[in-house]
């Protein structure tokens, strides 16, 4: 159940040139948690008056990990925030992965989308799951995920100055067929990289789940701002709510040429 | 004791001044897990139309300073299911419960009007005249006083409910608008509705909501809001309840010394989702410093 609530900031760090951890103490909402939702962060800024989402990284204990990345001037200013200081969030907000426990769990996530992936692997590997964990980027630049035990890590850059050499969906096809079956994907980042799964996916027989992003003003429902176009099961053309019936799809029910 | 009780009209009585502005409350229920509900004086729904609407493309929303523009197109679940699924919530309701309308036609708008008049627990209406008419070209009900005076003119002879209808801000003259409705027979009006508003991604070049025009919200508006309301408090002798941009207990305040009667909270439901809970110890604390012992008594009371 959501809730909204004063967070302590536990930690703030940098990561990368543009990548920044944040850890924040919220009990009721860790406890509740699972991979794929996210939370809202307030900012009380009278110019600029969104909240801004971020996806849940990780959970410790009673405290959520984010994982943010600078692209305006509110993740901006969150890198100024100090251990100790208040900030209100809601959370945790939307849908979850849908989890299978047979055959090979596929995580694909490249920069911002690195976030939900980080806590559905750590949700896997808890459940005594190995999951493949393939996470591409234009250059070595960009956040990458550390290796963590029994799971699997393939990295690919388009340019090559880190891992494979190309991008995440051709790295993964090319390893796919090592893979036992049934294969299940999960996937956020950007819009391209999510469609090529759609159609890897098509190609290959493969459920595929996509974590979609859209400029969001309430989070939860109330302000019908966050649509995208869909399809209906019976491929009917459909509006969907990113905030409530999201941020999880099937790739079959993204419509991405709308 | 302070009391903050307040009636618009003889029909409805509310606990306090503090409604939900339409469309920015979802149904009325998604927040009854994060806030307590109850402390409104009542819910106004979101728009509704008889059948489904699945409402603009997107993108449909930007954030602008201080505010935000939207083109929902007033996108919602349609009559029948709204009262499938939500009749359960709001029969435990505490508060009063407004049903807003928005019609393509005029008989879409008096169907519903029936329909709802026989229903217990809806308490009232509010009529939103900001939508287009499909049988005339797509102009707004809301835009010409002789051409929503015939829209509004037959609902009061459909219902003995309290009655509001809800201005566009996008008029020559409000008050005008608003001395049609009192001549109609409506108890109330409320106002405003959203504010004509555009933006363009200077990078695209692209404008960046998918109507182009859309309506602006949120604190951007509050001087306008307030503007009109003073306007309209000269105009006519029926309770007005002020809408746009409001925040805080100050606001509210300001609304109700302006001429309101009552107010409805919209855009700030996204950025402070618990501001009824701060406004109403704002409105006691108010009250007491200023001793004042019964808020009702303020509405209209700036020295203009
Ligand atoms: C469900 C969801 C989960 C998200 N999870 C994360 C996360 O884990 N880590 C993270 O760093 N970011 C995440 N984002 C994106 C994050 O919300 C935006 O980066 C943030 O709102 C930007 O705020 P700003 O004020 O810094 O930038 P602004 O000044 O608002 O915008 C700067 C630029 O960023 C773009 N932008 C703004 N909002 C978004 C958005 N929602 N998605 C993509 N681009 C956007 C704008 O178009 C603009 O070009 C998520 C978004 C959603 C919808
Ligand atoms: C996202 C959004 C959706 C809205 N939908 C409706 C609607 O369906 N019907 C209506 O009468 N007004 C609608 N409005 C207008 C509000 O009810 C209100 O009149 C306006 O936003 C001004 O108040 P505010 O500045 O406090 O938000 C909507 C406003 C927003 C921001
Ligand atoms: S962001 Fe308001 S409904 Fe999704």
């Amino acid at each position: 159940m959501k809730n909204i609530c004063e967070s302590i900031i536990i930690e703030n760090t940098q990561l990368t040139k543009d990548y920044w951890k944040l850890k924040l103490e919220a009990p009721t909402i860790a406890k509740n948690a699972k991979p794929g939702q996210f939370i809202e962060i307030y900012f009380n800024n009278s110019v600029k008056i969104f909240p801004r989402p971020f996806s849940i990284a990780g959970i410790d204990e009673n405290n959520l990990v984010l994982i943010y990345k600078i692209v305006g001037s509110q993740t901006k200013k969150m890198t100024s925030w100090k251990t100790g200081e208040q900030h209100r969030i809601l959370g945790p907000l939307g849908n979850f992965f849908q989890i299978n426990n047979i055959g090979t769990n596929v995580l694909v996530g490249g920069g911002v989308g690195t976030a939900p992936m980080i806590f559905l692997r750590s949700h896997l590997i808890s459940k005594g799951l190995e999951p493949k964990y393939f996470s591409g980027a234009r250059n070595d630049l960009e956040y990458f995920p550390e290796e963590v035990k029994n799971s699997q890590l393939f990295i690919s850059t388009d340019d090559g100055s880190k891992g494979f050499k190309g991008n995440v969906v051709q790295h993964l096809e090319k390893e796919i067929q090592n893979f036992k079956q049934p294969i299940n994907i999960y996937s956020c980042g950007p819009k391209k990289m999510m469609e090529a799964l759609k159609k890897l996916g098509q190609k290959y027989k493969i459920k595929v789940q996509l974590s979609m992003e859209t400029l969001m003003a309430c989070g939860m429902g109330l302000c019908q701002g966050c649509a995208i176009k869909t399809y209906s099961k019976n491929g009917e053309d459909k509006i969907s709510l990113v905030c409530k019936d999201g941020p999880i799809f099937k790739a079959e029910e993204i419509n991405f040429h709308g | 004791m302070v009391d903050l009780t307040i009636k618009i009209s003889d029909k409805i009585e509310l606990q306090n001044p503090i409604m939900t502005a339409s469309g920015t409350f979802g149904y009325g229920d998604e927040l009854s897990t994060v806030i307590n509900t109850n402390l409104y004086g009542g819910i106004v729904s979101k728009s509704l139309s008889l059948e489904p609407r699945i409402g603009n493309p997107p993108p449909r929303i930007v954030e602008t300073p201080s505010g935000m523009i939207n083109s929902i197109g007033l996108a919602n679940i349609g009559l029948s299911r709204f009262l499938d699924e939500k009749a359960k919530y709001f029969q435990n309701y505490n508060g009063k419960i407004i049903i807003n309308i928005a019609g393509k036609q005029d008989d879409e708008f008096y169907t519903i009007l029936k329909k709802l008049d026989k229903i217990e627990w809806v308490h009232g209406f509010e009529i939103n005249v900001s939508c287009p008419n499909v049988k005339e070209g797509g102009i707004q009900f809301g835009t010409d006083p002789e051409f929503m005076f015939k829209l509004i003119q037959p609902m009061r002879d459909l219902t003995d409910k309290f009655l509001m209808v809800k201005l566009s801000p996008n008029v020559t003259d409000i008050a005008q608008m608003a001395e049609k409705v009192q001549l109609a027979g409506c108890d109330a009006v409320s106002m405003i509705n959203t504010l004509y508003g555009a933006a363009i991604d200077i990078y695209s070049g692209k404008p960046k909501i998918n109507t182009v025009v859309g309506g602006l919200s949120g604190p951007a508006i509050k001087p306008v809001a307030i503007a009109n309301v003073i306007k309209t408090y000269k105009a006519v002798d029926i309770p007005i309840v002020g809408i746009g941009g409001i925040t805080t207990g100050e606001d509210v305040i300001e609304f109700l010394l302006a001429g309101a009667s009552a107010v409805e909270l919209g855009t700030v439901h996204f950025f402070n989702p618990n501001a009824v809970d701060e406004i109403l110890q704002f409105l006691v604390s108010y009250c007491k410093k200023m001793n004042i012992k019964r808020l009702r008594d303020i509405t209209g009371k700036a020295k203009i």
